[in-house]
């Protein structure tokens, strides 16, 4: 494992302005009539676990990315797989996807991201017991090679430019209790896990240790101490703390920036909940939802066996967090909400799914595993996917619009996959078919951006931000690589606008500090804004 | 209840009372008014109470190095101060007849179990013990069974004690908060029945399911029913955000102060009417 010393990390200086051009093309028309709920559409792939019934670690599922693999400006999807190989679809933009398989397998992570800078994304891989892989879309074919400069097997991932060089580097997290039942304690005499940044070298990689163990579901890049720069933070499972560390002009300094965190993290989601132009930090973990004593009764045994005594100074609670940045300090805001239970809950991630201007939580669930649920049919805690409805930033409200699949959910995210302006969602689930769910609520008007640096190593400009004012809300996203658990993002942003008809006073904070300024985007147009300098 | 059962109970114990005292007064000369210090001063019994300590303590001890948990250690060294503290109930009973006994049992039982409880607030709070282990001293025999029990022995004492005299507006108090606490409990007991019965369904009957929450607190029905969902109820400060354990420690706050309030109150009130 190739380790060297701390990374000098370019602070931003104050922005320049930097010009852009705008390509716009209005919505694709509803293709289907609006209703109330997203319609379910089951697709083949089908996640398996070990052939003779599904156990803990590998019933930790696979991930799935979202990107436009062969440039026909619509986003496809990959699902990775377990037991199975991961499937590739090639999305038309109308519905309609071609799959692909791959010889991939034992997949954790997935992207679909750019990481050489050449314009094409590729998709890169974390397996259970193998280095990363990256893999080449020619020919309607995924051809994958071992990813260079990197030896370890890891789980968690997440891309970003971490050390302001204009290039992706990649943050990795092992998962050390699965890989210590799998490999015994020469696990650690190999070296051991921990995170690890890979810092874009050349045509390869060159590695900074963070620690030395992690139990990592999740990674995010949220910006913890409110200095204009990118952070990184790690969810972890198993009782592990989850860590973070925060930039600094000498290298990364590792923080507890928490006074309440989850305790077994599943999943980290940074989002603008009230749009304040200030993002919250959201982590699942599991504790249920209802409190009947049939469900307590389902969960107790398997609770008892993963519980373990915490010290005085533990700052871990096993329920939901919505940490919010209040007085100079950040503060647990979700059992105030009510989005601290929620189930054995995987991927929860923002999105504005009625196009209301507000940012709704969805939160897949669900726990299936021969050993540690043995004393429940079929192995299983079957929970409904959950939707909190965020009511204008003051209370979230359940829903179903049929999102309420009892699936064993693990990775998921919104896309918009047939440009009608609207989020669509993902699910990846564990022992069960890929789903799409199709939105057909028609309420709301919204815009979505992409953005483009041609002359970049970051072409999709992963890492910048853009705000937006539209009928008196003021609102904030971020371009990402993964957020949620193992779940890859699209590079096109969207936002939600309501009744207004356009967005206004949109600007544009490129990765590398400078900022771009634009008056005025119709509403339901997809642009493209190209950066010119 | 003129002619009860229970009144004639009364009327027995108040004029054997009575008569004891006749006999206390022409043998000792004045008996002092009972206060509420009388009931926690055990110094004309410090010799049962060292014997008590260091007994208990023995077995105690004898009960850590074989292993066994610490609810029976703990209960080694309560079972040895029980005979200094029998004999200290017996002398209030001869001098200030049933009800006066009676009330320091429940005082002094009471005072315990808030210290039960305190140290379960400690566990969790202080010392980060998962909620299912930070069961405090005695409950952690069965929490569950262990205050159920109690608190209808409050209950219990408590009318009893409320038709023997303790009628005050804090007397009045601490029934209502008595009777509250207990259905809690009640449903608590009935919830923890219904979950042993679903393990034992499952094939899992040696998991236990005490801790659940109850009517309030985090959790708690309150704050998680379909009916309270989305209201401003289900998220008030403390009613229904505080964990079960802050939730219990703090009714046990409320009936200590409430019984001490109204025992000091009714004392003196007995005092001033016994003075000649």
């Amino acid at each position: 494992m190739a380790c060297s010393g701390a990374q000098n990390i370019a602070i931003p200086t104050p922005a320049p302005i930097v010009a852009a051009t705008l390509t716009q093309i209005p919505f694709a028309p509803q293709a289907t009539p609006c209703g109330t709920t997203f319609i379910r559409h089951e697709l083949p792939h089908l996640t398996a676990g070990d052939p003779a019934g599904t156990y803990v670690y590998a019933s930790n599922g696979s991930g799935l990315a979202v990107g436009d693999l062969n440039g026909d400006g619509n986003d496809d999807i990959i699902f990775g797989n377990i037991a199975g190989t991961a499937t590739l679809y090639l999305n038309d933009g109308q519905m309609h996807f071609t799959p692909i398989t791959t010889d991939l397998t034992d997949v954790r992570a997935l992207a679909i991201v750019d990481t050489d800078g050449d314009g094409k994304p590729e998709v890169v891989a974390t397996q259970r017991f193998r280095r990363p892989v990256i893999g080449e879309f020619k020919n309607d074919t995924l051809i994958f090679h071992d990813m260079p400069d990197v030896f370890s097997s890891f789980y968690a991932m997440n891309w970003h430019d971490l050390n302001g060089d204009g290039k992706l580097d990649v943050v990795f997290g092992t998962y050390d209790t699965e890989q210590l039942q799998h490999q015994g304690l020469i696990f650690n005499e190999r070296g051991g896990g921990g995170v690890f940044i890979y810092y874009r070298n050349g045509d390869g990689y060159r590695a900074e240790r963070l620690n030395e163990h992690a139990d990592a579901l999740a990674i995010a890049f949220p910006d913890i101490n409110h200095d204009g720069i990118s952070d990184i933070l790690v969810g972890n499972d198993f009782n592990r703390r989850d860590m973070a560390w925060i930039a600094t002009p000498t290298g990364w300094q590792s923080i507890e920036p928490f006074s309440q965190t989850t305790e077994n993290t599943m999943s980290l989601d940074v989002a603008d909940v009230f749009n304040t132009g200030t993002n919250a930090i959201f982590a699942t973990d599991m504790k249920p939802y209802n409190q009947d004593v049939k469900t307590m009764a389902d969960w107790l045994p398997a609770m008892k066996k993963l519980s373990r005594p915490l010290t005085a100074d533990d700052p871990q609670y096993p329920e939901n967090t919505l940490q919010v940045w209040k007085n100079g300090q950040w503060q647990n805001q979700a059992y105030n909400l009510q989005i601290d239970a929620s189930g054995w809950s995987w991927s929860g991630k923002f999105g504005d799914l009625d196009n209301d201007g507000w940012q709704d939580l969805y939160i897949v669930n669900g726990m299936v595993a021969k050993d540690l649920l043995s004393y429940l049919p079929k192995n299983q805690i079957a929970e409904p996917d959950m939707l909190f409805v965020n009511n204008a930033g003051q209370k979230f409200t359940r829903a179903d619009w049929g999102l309420s699949d009892s699936g064993s959910g693990r990775a998921m995210t919104m896309v918009d996959l047939n440009h009608d302006g609207r989020l669509d969602v993902v699910v990846n689930p564990m022992d069960g078919h890929a789903v799409i769910y199709e939105n057909q609520r028609c309420a709301g008007n919204s815009i979505e951006l992409r953005l483009v640096q041609p002359h970049s190593a970051n072409p999709t400009a992963i890492g910048a931000t853009v705000r937006i004012s539209a009928g008196g809300q003021h609102m904030m996203r971020d371009v990402r690589e993964a957020s949620g658990y193992l779940s890859g993002e699209s590079a096109t942003i969207h936002f939600g606008i309501g009744s207004a008809t356009n967005a206004d006073a949109i600007t544009i904070t490129w990765p590398d500090g400078s900022v771009s300024h634009i008056d005025n985007i119709p509403s339901n147009t997809l642009t493209t804004i190209t950066r010119t300098e | 209840m003129n002619g009860s059962f229970v009144e004639i109970i009364i009327e027995y114990f108040n004029q054997l009372f009575q008569m004891q005292q006749r006999q206390l007064v022409t043998t000792q000369g004045r008996v002092y008014p009972m206060r509420i210090r009388t009931i926690f001063d055990l110094r004309h019994e410090w010799v049962l109470v060292i014997i008590g300590v260091i007994v208990g303590g023995l077995f105690g001890f004898l009960a850590l190095i074989n292993k066994y948990p610490a609810w029976i250690q703990a209960a080694c060294v309560i079972a040895g101060l029980l005979p200094a503290f029998s004999r200290h109930v017996i002398d209030i009973y001869v001098k200030h007849g049933w009800w006066s006994a009676t009330l320091t049992m429940l005082v002094a039982a009471q005072s315990f179990h808030g210290v039960e409880h305190l140290v379960q607030w400690v566990q969790y709070h202080i010392l980060r013990w998962p909620f299912f282990q930070a069961s405090g001293i005695i409950s952690a025999a069965n929490a569950e069974w262990v205050h159920f029990g109690w608190n209808w022995l409050v209950l219990a004492t408590m009318i009893v004690l409320v038709i023997g005299g303790l009628r005050n507006p804090f007397a009045w108090l601490m029934l209502a908060w008595t009777i509250a606490h207990t259905a809690e409990h009640t449903y608590l007991m009935w919830r923890y029945i219904q979950a042993l019965q679903e393990l034992a369904a499952l094939g899992v009957p040696d998991v236990s399911a005490q801790g659940l929450p109850g009517f309030f607190g985090r959790d708690g029905w309150i704050a998680t029913s379909d009916v309270t969902r989305n209201s401003f109820v289900c998220r008030l400060p403390g009613f229904t955000t505080a964990v079960r354990l802050d939730v219990h420690f703090w009714w046990n706050v409320g009936e200590t102060v409430l019984l001490m309030l109204a025992t000091n109150m009714t004392l003196r009130q007995r005092n001033q009417t016994d003075t000649p």
